[in-house]
């Protein structure tokens, strides 16, 4: 018996006082604050252990894998215009709105996104105020689907209507496109559901004069490179998901010589710059499409467990797989952990929100935490919890993306490819940096901090995968 | 209500900062309030609007310097607080070294991090507890179980799948392991030696290393396996597999087994692969009868017997003429007749009924397996002994071997009760146990012998003098206050001899 012979080294999994009694000794140890399973359902797991002994299924798996995240490494997503939602994003109907998240009822809405369509329906002209909104929406006259049925994101309620103008982002190497709107900067906006005058105004603005001065603006400066933007910005201390200051400076300056050659009007001009230098997260709204353009290309490979979706209403949250093509895998959302604004607590919080998520699907965002150590105080932590968040997202990724490379962890390249099977062997789930919004429509956001995806959406998705391929 | 506004011209931070230690100023007892912001408009209104008595000085910063606002009980010592603060504000530089420090959510991470581990110990709550055992084994390490409540099939599923590896898989209910010198869980520092130890029971493999330390002996491992080993569903499989090992390794030249009476198949198992090994065995197993003569085999009786035994010493305790001397004297002090035991170690508390049954009878436990020897109802009146980290006993609190407050309660309700005579305690020292094992109890017990100077207090440490707790600074606190025993088994001789019973009879 070697043991007999050996220094302990020792994994201590429960009282710590055990832990303190070995160091006494001068043993080696490594403590394990255990908490249950997160996987509730162990047949599962049981179920998963007989399939890995399968290498033949494995190595497909394996195959469309690296298949997969090629096709997302190479893609080249870019800003190449802007228009009417209706103008663009297909099968959106006349009378349809577009939420974040996966599919929900109008009685399940969260109060921000219940309110985001209210403000929809005011800004479409089909309702005067949110009596007759509900009216419509209630009797079906006005529908709703979600963003990602359509090659959409939105951020926070996420909430498009066919009169909002919205950002086209074509992936130019394989060609498909995906449609963000423009991010309404900070204050009273629709996106955490406010409705009232000034933010229809406002909406009305970005119609009217700032779709205009930027569809000029985008003919002559040509497609605004995103990919190369995000580069930078994780070089400079944004993650592009909760910061965004240095990406969307970035944008500005690539843009603003041809905003100023694309107004002749001043005043126009004056407003176009006010809009954007006060706006510190212009670049979410960009971050997003482009994030979702490079997943959108890898969908429906055979046998693949990278998930290409991770989106949130409020509600719930929802996953989709590679393999699994639009199904969505939910779970109710979870509240977030972090800090609030003076005044407000865990108990004004609406759930989990928005389809930024996108970001983290892609590997940046909460992923690239380590590039944006600013964003970890939310939760109160140090520097190294925000590179240990990063590295820690390595082990339930496939691939390194080298387009992509992070400074403070020697300029490694960031993680990409959630593997549904990598998530429930090391019941580690996917870090979402997010903010917080108001649970009430309207009021706003209210904090920020960490969450994580729930498991029982990696759990139900396993199941549908492990039937599908067995 | 006191609040107090400091204004730090032109000094700037960013607003995530001043964010946390805002609410970490906020989270000090006392304060009420705690704003730390830039000067700016928005900042400088919501000051207002909590603390308006400040109106006029808020009113004069910008947006350039830095605003901090507190108020509070009027006992709050609010510069202290600012002094802090300032130097949170100056850089919280300690970048840290979290690594050594870092807590692990699972094994897998442990091992991503580093292969370099051999042994789980694990004592999370049971129903938990053998898919962890499980994934331990499967990465191919030894397991340490302190946890109980798993039920037998899983035992018998973690000790077929150890065994399959060349595992060890110490428990379920272990409390006690000392593998290559370190001590796992309970365990007393002692010696290396030659002699090694495989035991069903935890206490009783510290009273074994606690007395073969006194005779000067050490040990080269001590195996627990868990109190069920023996049964005849489990079928001592660790038994049987630790006697493998014990008769293979070159530095174990004795080997003892402490146990309760193991099932009779299980029993014959036992003989049959003792009658493989050559080195010398002591068996201990705790009230067992029809012992088979085996060769090169002894049967001992109780726990020090083992040491007596190995030391090549006479087998039966005999109390020495100063015990007999220091006994005498308290004897006539004595005008009750029962006798309570107050234990924390289980096996000891089994040790006592057994070594006292004859002389005491009637006597009751809660840890008897006859129906006439079990405790129908605490009325304070019988002879009883009691095992304070028995279930019953330790429903929302740690084992009276960590905290010491349920027997503090029974103890003042048997010496109030006035139907006793003798009182015996046990002290474990070691790792695992309460720092000061004997600290809090001599309080009460100085207490107790003032207003029951009939009650002969006897007590027992289970330690050597190496253990980090000392064994001689928690003699000291007992001395005046008790008679102080070498074994349990003493301990048991000197309540019988104190209350009249034969001592030398069994």
């Amino acid at each position: 018996m070697k043991l007999f012979n050996e220094k302990l080294k020792v994994i201590n999994i429960g009282l710590k006082s055990f832990k303190n009694d070995l160091e006494m000794q001068g043993q080696k140890v490594a403590q394990v604050n255990w908490s249950p399973s997160l996987i509730k359902n162990i047949e599962l797991l049981d179920e998963l252990d007989e399939f890995m002994l399968k290498t033949d299924k494995i190595g497909e798996m394996e195959k469309a894998n690296k298949k997969a995240i090629k096709l997302v490494l190479d893609s080249t997503p870019f800003l190449v215009d802007i228009d009417y939602a209706k103008n663009v994003i297909p099968n959106l109907s006349s009378k349809m709105i577009l939420h974040a998240g996966p599919p929900v009822t109008w009685e399940n809405m969260a109060g921000p996104v219940k309110g985001a369509m209210i403000g929809a329906c005011i800004y479409e002209g089909w309702a005067k105020d949110d009596k007759e909104a509900i009216k419509l929406i209630e009797s079906g006259e006005v529908t709703f689907d979600c963003c990602h049925h359509h090659n959409t994101v939105g951020p926070m309620a996420g909430i498009v209507s066919p009169s909002m103008p919205v950002h086209i982002i074509e992936n130019t190497k394989f060609g498909n496109k995906a449609f963000c709107t423009v991010n309404e900067g900070l204050g009273k906006v629709l996106r955490f559901g406010a409705y009232e005058e000034s933010v229809i105004n406002r909406l009305k603005w970005i119609e009217n004069t700032y779709m205009p001065t930027l569809k000029k603006a985008l003919k002559l400066s040509g497609p605004i490179d995103l990919r190369n933007i995000t580069a930078q910005a994780l070089h400079m201390g944004d993650e592009c998901h909760n910061r965004n200051k240095a990406s969307t400076s970035l944008f500005f300056r690539e843009i603003a010589p041809y905003l100023v050659k694309a107004t002749e009007n001043a005043e126009k001009l004056d407003e176009v710059f006010d809009f954007l230098q006060k706006n510190d997260h212009y670049f979410l709204n960009l971050s997003m499409p482009a994030c979702k353009s490079c997943l959108d290309a890898a969908r429906n490979i055979e046998h693949s467990t990278i998930l290409t979706v991770m989106a949130r209403n409020g509600y719930e949250f929802g996953i989709q797989i590679s393999s699994l093509g639009d199904k969505w895998f939910t779970g109710k959302a979870e509240e977030i952990k972090g800090l609030y604004f003076p005044g407000y607590s865990e108990k004004d919080a609406c759930p989990d929100l928005g389809d930024s998520a996108i970001t983290e699907t892609m590997g940046i965002g909460g992923f690239a935490m380590a590039a944006a150590p600013s964003i970890v105080q939310f939760v109160g932590g140090k520097v190294e919890d925000a590179i240990s968040y990063s590295k820690s997202m390595y082990s339930i990724t496939t691939d390194i993306n080298n387009n992509y490379t992070i400074p403070n962890l020697n300029f490694k390249g960031s993680s990409l490819g959630i593997d549904l099977l990598k998530v429930i062997e090391k019941e580690i789930r996917p870090v979402i940096n997010t903010g917080v919004a108001h649970k009430d429509a309207g009021v706003g956001q209210i904090g920020a901090g960490i969450v994580h995806a729930p498991m029982i959406c990696f759990e139900k998705a396993l199941g549908e995968y492990l039937k599908k391929y067995k | 209500m006191i609040s107090k506004f400091i204004l730090k011209k032109d000094e700037y931070y960013d607003s995530v900062t001043l964010m946390v230690i805002s609410k970490t100023l906020s989270n000090i007892e006392g304060v009420e309030n705690a704003f730390v912001y830039m000067g700016t408009e928005m900042n400088k209104d919501m000051i207002i609007k909590f603390l308006p008595e400040l109106k006029n000085e808020v009113m004069d910063s910008t947006s350039n310097d830095l605003m901090i606002a507190i108020n509070g009980e009027d006992s709050l010592d609010l510069d202290k607080i600012i002094e802090e603060l300032e130097k949170q504000l100056k850089g919280d530089c300690s970048s840290g070294e979290t690594n050594k420090n870092k807590a692990y959510k699972n094994i897998n991470e442990v091992l991503e991090d580093d292969e370099d581990y051999n042994i789980a110990v694990i004592s999370i709550a049971g129903e938990y507890a053998f898919r962890e055992a499980m994934r331990a084994l499967k990465k191919g390490l030894h397991v340490m179980l302190f946890s109980d409540n798993v039920s037998i099939e899983d035992e018998i599923k973690l000790k077929e799948y150890a065994r399959s590896k060349n595992l060890l898989l110490m428990g379920p209910d272990c409390g006690t392991s000392i593998l290559n010198g370190t001590g796992l869980c309970f365990a007393n520092e002692t010696k290396k030696g030659d002699i090694g130890i495989i035991g069903a029971s935890g206490t009783g493999i510290q009273e074994a290393v606690v007395q073969l330390n006194k005779e000067g002996l050490g040990i080269s491992q001590a195996i627990g396996i868990g109190g069920r080993d023996l049964t005849s569903e489990v079928g001592g499989l660790m038994m049987l597999s630790a006697l493998d090992y014990l008769a293979e390794d070159q530095n174990t030249k004795e080997i003892v087994l402490i146990s309760k009476p193991p099932a009779q198949d299980v029993k014959e198992k036992i003989i049959e692969k003792i009658m493989t090994i050559d080195k010398p065995k002591v068996i201990c197993f705790i009230d067992s009868k029809d012992n088979k003569e085996l060769p090169n085999t002894k049967y001992v009786n109780s726990l020090s017997e083992i040491a007596r035994v190995c030391a090549q010493k006479d087998n039966k305790l005999k109390l020495s003429y100063e015990r007999l001397d220091e006994l005498k004297s308290v004897k006539s002090k004595i005008n009750a007749n029962k006798i309570v035991g107050l234990y924390c170690g289980g096996t000891l508390c089994a040790e006592a009924l057994h070594l006292l049954r004859n002389s005491m009878k009637p006597i009751y436990s809660n840890v008897a397996k006859n129906e006439e020897e079990k405790i129908k109802q605490e009325d304070y009146k019988d002879n009883v002994l009691i095992d304070l980290g028995d279930d019953k006993y330790t429903v929302g609190r740690a084992h009276p071997m960590i905290d010491p407050s349920v027997r503090l309660l029974e103890i003042e309700k048997y010496a109030k009760s006035g139907n006793y005579g003798v009182m015996m305690l046990d002290f474990e020292l070691g790792y695992g146990s309460n720092e000061s094992p004997v600290e809090e109890t001599a309080e009460l017990l100085k207490k107790v012998k003032e207003e029951n100077p009939n009650l002969i207090i006897i007590s027992y440490i289970c330690g050597t003098k190496e253990d980090y707790q000392g064994y001689e600074r928690n003699k000291a606190m007992l001395e005046e206050i008790s008679i102080i025993a070498d074994s349990n088994e003493e301990m048991c001789k000197i309540a019988k001899y104190l209350l009249n019973k034969d001592i030398d009879k069994e």
